[in-house]
This record gives structure tokens, C-alpha cells and sequence, in this order.
């Protein structure tokens, strides 16, 4: 029963953590423009997720060694540099826009500016990283994200033309009069909101804090394959609210007050409250998970004693790195600008370097060396493969798209 | 106190030794050029984001978009007004906010604009005007001016949308 009720949180958990910043702001841009009719890139993104994340618990579990430990050692410190700088660069700026994000959610509750509330966001989000057991962020955090799923509610009581959405998410295609290069800047940006590289380091070493062993396989390749795309139909509630509000109207979704709108609409005082707590949980989990990211990859990098289960005698430079990503974030935020656009600048980052992140864990999921009789089958070679073509197409056409298209202006 | 598995631990802390020892000059020489390289795509970007967009219209169609963006945006915050109970005041004064900030760039974008732009920028300003009455009747409670505010938010929006193919 005990067994089974861990399976249960690890699950829930997932579904929340699977949304952050980037997935709400892109999922109700794209909403607001082309409806569903980009559901088929969520739905690739998260075959995705699920495909690199069974990979790396996979190599945690049987490895006992995170997969960026595993990089280093396999492919060479020089390798491994050039996906650390790229990888660190991409998740700083990622945690500067979840701790932008809270406080543009603080700001939307109280009506004080969201500057005012980034360095008590920083400053809390480290306390709680100081003070709370791994676990428990973890799965309050996760839980409470859940609260999201009120777009879904919304979107059944505001009574949309469901035939039209079907028609949306049906297409594959840019909608008429849409420009191309636009169309796929935001395929590119969705795709890469669902397969921020975070995720794979987060996961990873929290499977070594969590101390995953082979026994725990099971357990957690139900987390990955049920709790990410459970996550996706979140992400795409959002993009399918902005659908029946916003595109019928002709506008954009370029702020977070606008993407709670459909929701305000709906169910007026009470689902503001919910969604507004939904985003924070969402977002402060996000925070952590990206500042934590920040910490193991520089740590395991470097060979330096890390974990939040150590103690900062043990570990020090671990969770001065872990406060330092912090700080870095808030000064980034502080100066004023708008959160939506750094995760934007962050998103064509992170699509620049998935293939820095996930060749590698393609790498060592192939090699019998670490992973013995649980290296990767063929099912999951032909997924990888698939998915490594379309990350590195998304790579190489992220900046030119970005430049063309005036960041889909 | 917890300890971490031996497997795990002890194993990246030898890794990450012999790995330092082996980062020399060439390494770093790397990251140089890694960190000129992304330097300048981070210099090039924004300017050309600015100057190359070429698929979304022209300035003038960009800024009566983002005008009759605001427009709608202050008609959902005056339906949410209307709901029972009211979306609360505190976040849709916020909504509104930004929505008046967006405006008042977009007026002063459009005031650098060669040209007369007269007609538009007569818009931008019914549009700013609209977004204070939403404000004020989100603040008092007031569902009779919140009504009148939906229906000049649709009738704006229609104007607007008479002066952009993007529309």
C-alpha cells in the first residue's frame, strides 16, 4: 500500500513539475494564435521527455551515478565543458524567469509591482532550499501545481465549439495567412518549453538523492511515462483555453494576467485564486528545480561533493554555487525586465542546447559498461534516434527563426 | 547524518580530480572562443530582431495590433468584472496595468514613426481613455459601467481592426 501511495505522489509530483514558466507562456501564446493547432509539437515533446527521462532514471537507477557524472567520464572534460556552459547559461536564465514569474504571480494577488517581490521570492526560495527536505519540495510543490488543472475545468464550463478544437489539434499545418517561418519559431519554442534541459539534470541527480536502485526501475519509469504526459495535457489545457477566449477575439497572450483570464472568465473570484496558487506552486517548483540543476551541474562537473541531503560543511561549494545561481537570477530580474521575454531569450537557448544535453544520455544509454543487461533496447534506440534528429533540427533552426521572425513578432 | 551510496558520491568526486588535472590551456582556450562566439549572437540578435522581421507586417500594423490586443484584453477584464462573484479587482486593475503600459509604448512608438498616423494615433488614445474607465469601474464595483466599457471595447476593436490586414 506504502509501495503504490509513493507511486501515487511520484506521479502527481511529476504532473506539476512538468510545467514551469516557459510552458505557460508559450502554451498561451500559441493558444491564443493557432488554437490547438500546434498540439502535435506537445504531443512530440512530451514523447520526447518521457523517451530522454526513462533514459536517465534508467542510468541512475542502475549506475547509482547521475547522468552528468556519467557524461563527463564518458565523453572527456572537454566534451562535457561545452555542454556545462551551455547547459549552465540556458538553466540560469531559466531560473530567472520562474523567480520572475513568481513575482509577477505575487504581484497579480497583491497589486504591489513584481520588482518589489523578486528579492523576497529569491531570498525565500533559498531559505525553503535551505531548510526543507528534498522530498517534501518535491511532492507539496508537485501537488499544489495540480491546482493548474483548473484550465481544464474552464474550458468544459465556458462550453467551447469542441468540433473546432478537434479541427485545430487535427491540423498540422500553419493556419492560413500565418506566416511559416513564425509557425515553426513557435513549434521550436513549444517544443523546447517541454524538453528544457533541466529536466534531465534535475531528474538525474535527484534519483541519486532519492537514492533510486535497480529495485526502483519500475517505480520510476511509471513517474516518467505517466506523470509527463499527464503534465502535457496540463500544458495544452492552457493552450487550449487561450483557444476558445482569446483566438476568436484576434489578440496575443503576452503577459501572465492575460493567460489567467480565461480562467477569471469562468469561475470570476474563486478560479483566480485557484490558478494564481497553481502558478506559484508550479513556478517556486520550477525555481528550485532549476537552482538545484545550476548546482549539480557545475558540482558533478568538478567532481565536488554535492547534494542537498549534505550538509553545507560537506558540500560547500555546492550550495554556494546553488545561492550564487540564485542571486545571479534575481539581479538578472531586478533590473527590470520582463520575465515573458527572458523566458522567451531562455526557450531558443535551451532549444540550442538539447543536443548538448541528450546525445550524451543517448550515449551512455547505449553503453554496456555502466548500464550491463539495461542498456537500451531497440524500442527506445528508434525513439532516441527519432527524437535526436528533431532536437537537432530545432537546434540548428532556432536563432535564424528567432532573427527572421523578429522572436515570432 | 545521511550518507550518500558509495556508487554515487565517491565516484563523481574521482571523476571530477582527474578531470580538473586534465584541463589545460586548451580547454580554456574553448571557452574563449565559446564565450566570444555566444557574445556576439547575443550582441547580433536583438538589432537584427529589430531590423530583419519581415514576416508580420509593418510597424504601423504592429502597433495597431498590439493596440487592439489591449482593447480586447480590457473587454475579458470587463466580462471578468461581471461575473458573480467578480474576478478579483486587485488582478484585473494589475491586467489592466500592463495593458495601459503597452499602450503608452505603442503611442510613443507610433509618435517616431515618419508620416501622419493622425487616424491611429487617435485610436491609441480612445484605447489608453478605455483602459482607465475599465480601471475605474473594476475598482468601484460598478457593473453599469463595466457593460458600457465591453461594448466600447468592441466597438474599438472594430475600428482597429479596419486598419490592419494582420487583424
Amino acid at each position: 500500500m506504502k509501495k503504490y501511495l509513493g507511486l501515487s505522489l511520484g506521479i502527481l509530483a511529476a504532473v506539476g513539475g512538468f510545467l514551469d514558466m516557459g510552458d505557460i507562456v508559450t502554451n498561451a501564446a500559441i493558444g491564443a494564435r493557432y488554437g490547438l493547432g500546434l498540439a502535435w509539437v506537445v504531443l512530440l515533446g512530451v514523447i520526447g521527455i518521457c523517451a530522454y527521462a526513462e533514459m536517465s532514471g534508467r542510468i541512475v537507477a542502475v549506475a547509482g551515478r547521475p547522468v552528468y557524472d556519467l557524461v563527463r567520464e564518458r565523453l572527456g572534460p572537454r566534451a562535457a565543458l561545452l555542454n556545462l556552459i551551455a547547459s549552465l547559461l540556458v538553466t540560469i536564465l531559466t531560473l530567472a524567469a520562474q523567480i520572475g514569474g513568481v513575482a509577477v504571480v505575487i504581484e497579480l494577488a497583491s497589486g504591489v509591482p513584481h520588482v518589489v517581490w523578486v528579492a523576497p521570492v529569491a531570498i525565500g526560495l533559498w531559505i525553503v532550499m535551505w531548510r526543507v527536505k528534498f522530498e517534501k519540495i518535491e511532492q507539496v510543490l508537485g501537488l499544489a501545481g495540480l491546482a493548474v488543472a483548473v484550465f481544464a475545468v474552464s474550458i468544459w464550463w465556458l462550453d467551447p465549439d469542441w468540433s473546432a478544437l478537434a479541427g485545430q489539434a487535427a491540423g498540422i499545418t500553419p493556419p492560413a495567412g500565418e506566416p511559416v517561418p513564425t509557425y515553426f519559431y513557435y513549434a521550436i519554442t513549444l517544443f523546447a518549453a517541454a524538453m528544457t534541459p533541466y529536466e534531465v539534470f534535475f531528474l538525474s541527480s535527484g534519483g541519486v538523492e532519492e537514492r533510486w536502485s535497480a529495485k526502483d526501475l519500475r517505480m520510476q519509469r511509471a513517474t516518467a511515462l505517466i506523470g509527463f504526459p499527464v503534465g502535457g495535457l496540463l500544458a495544452l489545457s492552457i493552450a487550449a483555453a487561450a483557444a476558445v477566449v482569446m483566438l476568436p477575439l484576434g489578440m496575443d497572450a503576452q503577459s501572465l494576467g492575460q493567460v489567467v483570464l480565461p480562467v477569471g472568465l469562468a469561475f470570476g473570484m474563486a478560479g483566480m485564486i485557484v490558478v494564481l496558487f497553481g502558478f506559484f506552486a508550479v513556478l517556486v517548483g520550477a525555481a528550485f528545480e532549476t537552482a538545484m540543476s545550476c548546482g549539480y551541474m557545475l558540482s558533478q562537473y568538478f567532481g565536488w561533493p554535492w547534494g542537498k541531503r549534505l550538509p553545507p560543511k560537506r558540500a560547500a561549494r555546492f550550495h554556494a554555487v546553488v545561492a550564487g545561481s540564485v542571486l545571479i537570477a534575481l539581479l538578472i530580474v531586478q533590473t527590470g525586465v520582463d520575465p515573458v521575454m527572458v523566458t522567451e531569450v531562455a526557450l531558443v537557448g535551451a532549444a540550442v542546447a538539447l543536443p548538448l544535453t541528450y546525445l550524451p544520455v543517448l550515449i551512455v544509454a547505449n553503453d554496456r559498461q555502466y548500464l550491463g543487461d539495461h542498456v537500451n533496447g531497440r524500442f527506445s534506440n528508434a525513439v532516441g534516434l527519432v527524437m535526436m534528429v528533431v532536437v537537432l533540427v530545432a537546434a540548428i533552426a532556432a536563432i535564424p527563426l528567432m532573427i527572421t521572425t523578429g522572436m515570432g513578432a | 547524518m545521511v550518507e550518500f551510496p558509495s556508487t554515487g558520491y565517491a565516484a563523481s568526486t574521482a571523476v571530477g580530480r582527474t578531470g580538473v588535472r586534465g584541463m589545460g590551456a586548451q580547454a580554456r582556450a574553448m571557452i574563449r572562443r565559446f564565450a566570444a562566439a555566444l557574445a556576439a549572437v547575443l550582441a547580433l540578435s536583438p538589432a537584427a530582431c529589430s531590423s530583419w522581421a519581415a514576416s508580420t507586417g509593418t510597424a504601423e500594423d504592429r502597433i495597431t495590433a498590439t493596440a487592439h490586443t489591449q482593447v480586447q484584453t480590457a473587454l475579458l477584464v470587463a466580462e471578468a468584472g461581471l461575473e458573480d462573484p467578480p474576478a478579483p479587482a486587485v488582478t484585473l486593475t494589475v491586467v489592466l496595468d500592463e495593458a495601459r503600459s503597452e499602450l503608452v509604448t505603442a503611442r510613443e512608438d507610433l509618435a517616431r514613426l515618419p508620416g501622419d498616423h493622425g487616424g491611429l494615433m487617435t485610436l491609441l488614445v480612445e484605447a489608453t481613455t478605455l483602459i482607465g474607465l475599465t480601471q475605474s469601474a473594476v475598482e468601484d464595483g460598478d457593473r453599469f459601467a463595466l457593460r458600457s466599457a465591453k461594448r466600447s471595447a468592441e466597438e474599438l476593436a472594430t475600428a482597429l481592426e479596419g486598419r490592419s490586414e494582420l487583424l
